[in-house]
């Protein structure tokens, strides 16, 4: 299999969610409601969706953003080459021994241990049998804007299986959100307009 | 069987009494009230009768409350209304099968326990309505129309439809007619039995054009030129333009007093007609109408003057004139004559026995006093026949007779609340099942007829009606009268029928078969379906 690329390593963790920071050549590529994975030991992966991605200040970048004018390469260089601040929150949704499983791992990935981006077949792997892993995301907390990060990752989910040759895949996966947000009109209707925002081609497939 | 399937929901509550409740996954519009389905139950598969159908109030109420399609794409919209608004249905069931079983043989028993929640729904396959009602293709079965829903074809035995009466009710255009004809010319496609259809309107016998489309309308003739005999009313009369296999003519001493007094109405006859008659019969027997119609009114003393014989008689002279002067409307009657040249109604009457099938058409004699005096008088000589031979088949055990089903359009006419049943064919529709006579009776009126005779019609089928009597007298003595109101109510204006009763062991709403030239070519065929 496919795997995907090395973007970080983790900072913290717990069995609901971890945070990382990423690689100097790999900090544009995480982006909100993205899957990754890391290792917990040989044979056991978590994996999970990014829920958030923050850049936190300290005493030079506060005194760079006072000040009237920056050369762009010290601004190049503080976004890239410091990166001090950057902080990637994942929310853990699964977990991989023999088979995959839409659960909480046994135990978090350990510190320092890298995260990957899930290539396109290991999206499809995760998430292709069911779609029982939604229920973690929308147990999240209420800091976490759920609705943008669920809609931003059955948007590239999406495109996963429809590169992958199943394009009915969202069709399954926006029922099975519609049966866990029946009671909730307002959690509904923000994950799909939230989608038809990110992807205005994704109407296409409800269309047809 | 099950795994087959597809679900269109899952039940969800209720109970046997008061409906079992299922959330549906399908659009409202896609399923009527009527529908039959079927339930999946572990030990059981349940048949059950939509009953009612209502949008869902569960989950969150804003998905009714407040249309998603202004924040959604449509096709998302319309995902999300298909899965949030479900409809619910009521469904009553009474019937019921051993879980899967396959069989087109086995019937349904009733159903005594509850399928457990959860357990899927479905829309009735083809295979699970002809074991229900009938195989079209079962000898007996005559396929008479189709599932709404999916047009599955509803087949009737009508080796049961014929031990009891039918009543083929519906507002003007519904279809009820046609239908009524598509049973009729089934039942004489099988011949099960001897078929006297009373042809008011000359529009049964002979081809005839719809009024509405112009489309032709085949007459029983046309289908069944070899098995139908053709009868009309009155020497030389012509139907739609044929003449009739054989002509009716009652003698005037076929007519008898009864007969007479039954068109107390229609004559304007007085409390004093049965002391004359009675007296008339005492003079001159079963000749009375012929003698006393050929006596003279002119001169009150002369001897063959109706003052003569009420003088020597003991009645009233004026009395005797008014009857007299009233029954000139008898004698005037062209097809009444002194001496018929052949005893036609005997002729029709030996027919029937033989188990033959006859059309009986009015021609040019379209008063209520035609329609009243011929039906009484064939009614009465039916009754007494049929009564006689089902005497003898019950003391001998031998020569059972053929069952007779007697036809008639505007049956109100002969069996209104008013005569309450005192017709001759009013005590035929009530009385002679036992004597292997049925009666089916077409009207669009049934608040019209008389009670006791609308509850001896065992079958029941039904077109849409307006008016409130007419929904209660259609549906009076059946169970489960309020859903059936319902699916009444939801019956489309025409060609779509409620069955229930006697020939059919649950209700059903079906869009009925049409009754046009092709039908005419495929019965011709042989064909059921």
């Amino acid at each position: 299999m496919t795997t995907g690329v090395i973007i970080g390593r983790l900072l913290q963790s717990n069995v609901r969610s971890f945070r990382f920071t990423c690689i100097e050549k790999t900090i544009a590529l995480p982006r909100i409601g993205g899957l990754v994975c890391a290792e917990i030991d040989t044979d056991l992966l978590v994996f999970g969706v990014i829920t958030d991605i923050l850049w936190l200040s300290d005493e030079l970048i506060a005194q760079l953003a006072r000040a009237e004018n920056i050369e762009r390469g010290v601004v190049t260089d503080n976004q890239f080459q410091r990166a001090a601040g950057q902080y990637i929150d994942v929310l853990s949704v699964g977990y991989r021994d023999t088979s995959i499983h839409h659960a909480l791992p046994p135990r978090p990935p350990l510190s320092l241990e890298q995260i990957r981006l899930c290539s396109a077949q290991e999206i499809i792997e995760f998430s292709g049998p069911s779609y029982t892993y939604f229920r973690l995301l929308l147990e999240a907390q209420d800091d976490i804007p759920i609705n943008d990060v669920v809609a931003a990752h059955l948007v590239q989910a999406h495109a996963a299986h429809h590169a992958g040759g199943s394009p009915d895949w969202i069709l399954g996966a926006v029922d099975y959100l519609i049966e866990l947000l029946v009671d909730d009109y307002a959690g509904l209707t923000g994950v799909l307009e939230a989608m038809a925002q990110i992807d205005p081609g994704i109407q296409q497939i409800f269309k047809e | 069987m099950a795994n087959l399937r597809t679900s269109i929901g899952k039940i969800t509550g209720g109970g046997i009494k008061q409906h079992l409740r299922a959330d549906l996954d399908i659009v409202p519009e896609e399923i009527d009230v009527g529908a039959y389905v079927l339930i999946l139950g572990e030990r059981w598969d349940y048949y059950a009768l939509v009953a009612d159908l209502a949008h869902n109030s569960g989950g969150d109420r804003r998905f009714a409350e407040r249309p998603i399609q202004d924040r959604l794409p449509d096709g998302l919209a319309r995902r999300v209304n298909r899965r949030t608004l479900k409809p619910t249905a009521q469904l009553m069931t009474n019937l019921c099968m051993p879980a899967g079983d396959g069989s087109t043989t086995n019937k349904p028993v009733p159903a005594t326990s509850l399928p457990p929640l959860h357990a899927p729904v479905c829309l009735a396959e083809a295979d699970d309505i002809a074991r229900l009602f009938g195989q079209p293709d079962q000898p007996g079965c005559w396929v008479v129309g189709y599932t709404r829903e999916q047009g599955h074809p509803v087949a009737i035995d009508m080796r049961n439809l014929v031990r009891r009466s039918v009543g083929f009710y519906g507002a003007t255009g519904t279809g009820k007619s046609m239908i009524a004809r598509v049973i009729l010319s089934g039942l004489i496609r099988m011949d099960l039995a001897a078929t006297l259809t009373i042809d008011l309107h000359n529009e049964l016998a002979y081809d005839d054009t719809a009024t509405d489309s112009g489309a032709l309308i085949p007459g029983l003739k046309s289908i069944f030129p070899e098995q139908i005999c053709t009868f009309g009313l009155g020497r030389g009369t012509l139907i739609r333009g044929h003449r009739p296999d054989r002509v009716l003519e009652l003698g005037m001493t076929d007519i008898q007093v009864s007969d007479i007094l039954l068109l107390a109405d229609e004559l304007n006859l007085t409390d004093a007609t049965p002391t004359v008659t009675s007296a008339l019969v005492r003079t001159y027997g079963r000749n009375w109408l012929r003698e006393f119609l050929q006596l003279s009114r002119t001169d009150g003393q002369a001897a063959g003057s109706v003052a003569a014989w009420a003088k020597k008689a003991g009645v009233s002279v004026a009395s005797a004139d008014a009857l007299w002067s009233k029954l000139q409307r008898i004698k005037r009657l062209g097809y009444v004559v002194e001496q018929p040249e052949q005893d036609s109604i005997q002729q029709m009457l030996s027919a029937l026995q033989r188990g033959e099938h006859v059309t009986l058409s009015f021609g040019h004699f379209e008063t209520d006093l035609d329609f009243l005096l011929v039906t009484n008088l064939i009614a009465r000589r039916i009754s007494q026949v049929w009564q006689q031979d089902a005497e003898r088949y019950r003391s001998t055990q031998q020569d059972e007779p053929r069952p007779l089903v007697v036809v008639t359009e505007e049956a109100h006419k002969f069996l209104d609340r008013q005569s309450l049943g005192q017709t001759v064919f009013g005590s035929l529709a009530r009385e002679s099942r036992k004597s292997y006579v049925t009666t089916w009776l077409i009207d669009q009126r049934p608040s019209q007829i008389n009670e006791e005779v609308l509850s001896q019609v065992g079958t029941r089928i039904c077109g849409w009606l307006g008016d409130e009597r007419d929904v209660e007298a259609a549906l009076a003595g059946l169970p489960g009268r309020e859903v059936l109101r319902r699916i009444l109510a939801s019956l489309q204006p025409n060609g779509q029928m409620l069955i229930a009763g006697w020939a059919v062991p649950t209700p059903i709403a079906v869009r009925s078969r049409w009754y046009d030239a092709n039908y005419a070519n495929e019965v011709r065929s042989g064909a059921s379906e």
